[in-house]
């Protein structure tokens, strides 16, 4: 399908008819300029002032906790699984989002298929919307190359207006989103809708012009190539970086819970009073807790929260980067943004890389 | 199989525990088709002294206590300390940052010296304790998974990590970003960040975590305003001993 145009005074139509068919979840504001995705009655995106959700919209693939089957015990033992699958619509995702969400879609099919997951993912469609400034000091989304999105969702809607503010001031076109439709399924819910025009070839001049000119809100942070990454990690083992941040990190897992590409759990039985049956759970755990490499006979694999922070940090740019091809890392930077003694990730690579002597970047 | 027999007793404490255990209604019928409760004050008037599990609330505040607590531990095969006056001291550990003359003054007046007061000292302080369930008030649910695992004869699924998870999981504004302040990254989740849900501080009612950063904590409190005295305050309030 050909790019689209959509009235930017439409867009709650558009999502008032998403809701016929599925659950839709936006963004709202939570609170002191928080936002989180929820399930919202009315459009309520504040589009122009977004700060990434304190939540990834990952809660809707992989929920915070979840029970995966029931089971009784007993002479006739049984379980059955626990399905609650249904069509939803995250409304309002954003690039670095959808790249962790394409992320997640490997992790969980490439070897293990993990069933849950990929169901839920086939009935999500991804309506994403295209950020043209910087939404937050912390996010670095332009270095890892998350910023442009191709791929992942099933619209994209660009904003045909605030970027170049004052020549909108002038001109007289009306507010509209550019539409870049990314699969079959987005192409179905435009066609239904019906309210949406071809974009003209001016227009896709100009959303290439956005595209282009978008590119110098953002800068890059790393002093090093990306692609750098995993040697400057590889190399890093007995950096005093580690040593620093082993007497400043609480050892809190906030970083871990509010990373869109981070997918460790937990399981465990919640058995109920019969004693005879119950519930399997799984929940979100985090590699920086105490406890996340404990083993059944006690040993504990990562004992100093050192150890531990550095483990996350090879997670993200070193094993899982030499695996997929590119870092597990979006640079939305929510980790650094809740981290209460201030461990910046960005900060924390360039330290390496510092230590490590290569900088090649200002 | 016969049933194992519980009993719970109180020392000094305002038995608000024992309560939240009552208040469990109709779980708690549940919970009696697999024991027998023989003992609880706050429910009952029969008494036994023979029992298998003991959940005993409160701290040791008093001299005659101890032999009271050493006796319940010789019949109990299991002991489970139960809420934060037991665990950690709660409360009534304010009156060991003072003189115990003075705080006798303070509490009976004129009528000071006709009671016996000792420093607080946690369950753990005088007996060996097998179980324990953190918490002013203690959580309904964890003590219901608490008794389900003794029944099961396993162990108890009870968080190691910070509060900060369930508020994260929760996807609450920090209290930091209110103009709050939390202790939450080194007190032991359980509680299902309840106070951050509801917009105030934690207060460290379940204790500390097990390997706490607190000087990391105690700065993350100087640099959003808190002095260090207020920081030491805060933390005595339920961190007791811990605190020192
Ligand atoms: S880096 Fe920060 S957020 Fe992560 S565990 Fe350490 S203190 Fe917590
Ligand atoms: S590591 Fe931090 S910046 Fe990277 S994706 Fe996770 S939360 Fe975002
Ligand atoms: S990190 Fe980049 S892609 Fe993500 S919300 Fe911010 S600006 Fe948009
Ligand atoms: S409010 Fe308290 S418990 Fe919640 S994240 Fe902030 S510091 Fe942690
Ligand atoms: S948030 Fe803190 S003070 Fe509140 S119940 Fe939990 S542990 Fe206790």
């Amino acid at each position: 399908m050909k790019p689209q145009i959509l009235l930017k005074e439409d867009l709650p139509l558009l999502y008032e008819s998403l809701k016929k068919k599925n659950k839709v979840f936006s963004v709202m504001e939570k609170g002191k300029g928080k936002c989180v995705f929820a399930e919202t009655d009315t459009f309520s995106d504040p589009l122009d002032a977004y700060t990434p959700t304190l939540l990834p919209p990952k809660k809707y693939l992989l929920p915070q906790q979840e029970t995966l089957f029931c089971f009784r015990m007993g002479a006739s033992p049984s379980v059955e699984e626990n399905v609650d699958v249904e069509p939803q619509v995250i409304f309002g995702v954003r690039p670095c989002d959808i790249h962790a969400i394409s992320l997640l879609d490997k992790t969980f099919s490439l070897e293990n298929a993990e069933n849950r997951y990929l169901d839920r993912r086939k009935q999500t469609i991804i309506v994403g919307i295209d950020c043209l400034h910087h939404c937050d000091t912390y996010s670095f989304c332009e270095t890892v190359g998350t910023l442009d999105v191709k791929e992942g969702f099933d619209i994209l809607l660009t904003d045909m207006q605030s970027v170049i503010p004052s020549e909108a001031k002038e001109s007289h076109i009306v507010e509209k989103f550019f539409i870049t439709v990314g699969t079959k399924k987005g192409e179905e819910i435009l066609k239904e809708f019906g309210k949406t025009r071809d974009a003209s070839d001016a227009e896709v001049e100009q959303f290439n012009k956005i595209h282009e000119a978008r590119k110098r809100a953002f800068e890059y942070r790393f002093k090093t190539e990306v692609a750098n990454l995993p040697l400057v990690l590889a190399g890093a083992n007995e950096d005093v970086t580690w040593k620093e941040l082993e007497e400043i990190c609480l050892g809190c897992g906030s970083c871990n819970i509010v990373c869109p590409t981070c997918y460790c759990f937990d399981v465990f039985d919640n058995v109920d009073l019969s004693l005879n049956g119950g519930e399997r759970c799984r929940q979100w755990d985090a590699c920086t807790l105490k406890d996340f490499a404990v083993v059944a006979t006690g040993e504990n694999f990562r004992k100093s929260r050192a150890n531990r922070l550095r483990h996350r940090f090879n997670r993200k740019f070193n094993y899982l980067m030499t695996k997929y091809g590119q870092p597990n890392c979006v640079g939305c930077g929510r980790c650094s943004k809740v981290c209460l003694v201030k461990i910046d990730t960005v900060d924390v690579v360039n330290r390496l890389i510092k230590n490590k002597g290569i900088g090649n970047r200002e | 199989m016969p049933k194992p027999k519980i009993a719970f007793f109180s020392f000094t404490s305002c038995e608000g525990c024992q309560l939240i255990v009552l208040t469990l209604e109709e779980k708690l019928l549940d919970l009696l088709e697999h024991v027998d409760i023989v003992h609880f004050r706050e429910a009952m008037s029969e008494r036994s002294e023979d029992y298998d599990i003991a959940f005993v609330e409160g701290s040791i505040t008093r001299q005659s206590e101890i032999p009271q607590l050493e006796e319940i531990r010789k019949r109990a095969k299991i002991l489970v300390a139960m809420g934060a006056c037991a665990t950690t001291g709660g409360v009534n550990y304010l009156k060991n940052y003072l003189d115990m003359e003075q705080v006798k003054k303070i509490v009976y007046k004129e009528r000071a010296d006709k009671f016996d007061t000792i420093p607080t000292r946690t369950l753990e302080e005088v007996v060996k304790v097998d179980y324990r369930i953190e918490g002013c008030p203690i959580d309904r649910d964890e003590f219901v998974e608490v008794t389900k695992s003794l029944l099961l004869g396993r162990k108890p699924r009870i968080p190691t990590y910070p509060v900060c998870v369930e508020c994260k999981l929760a996807e609450n504004v920090c209290v930091f970003d209110l103009g709050l302040f939390c202790l939450g990254p080194v007190t032991r989740a359980g509680c299902k960040a309840i106070c951050p849900t509801y917009g105030s501080g934690c207060e460290g009612c379940r204790g500390l975590i097990d390997d706490p950063n607190t000087s990391a904590h105690l700065n993350v409190l100087k640099e959003h305003g808190m002095t260090v005295d207020e920081a030491i305050g805060r933390c005595k309030l339920f961190l007791g001993k811990r605190t020192k």
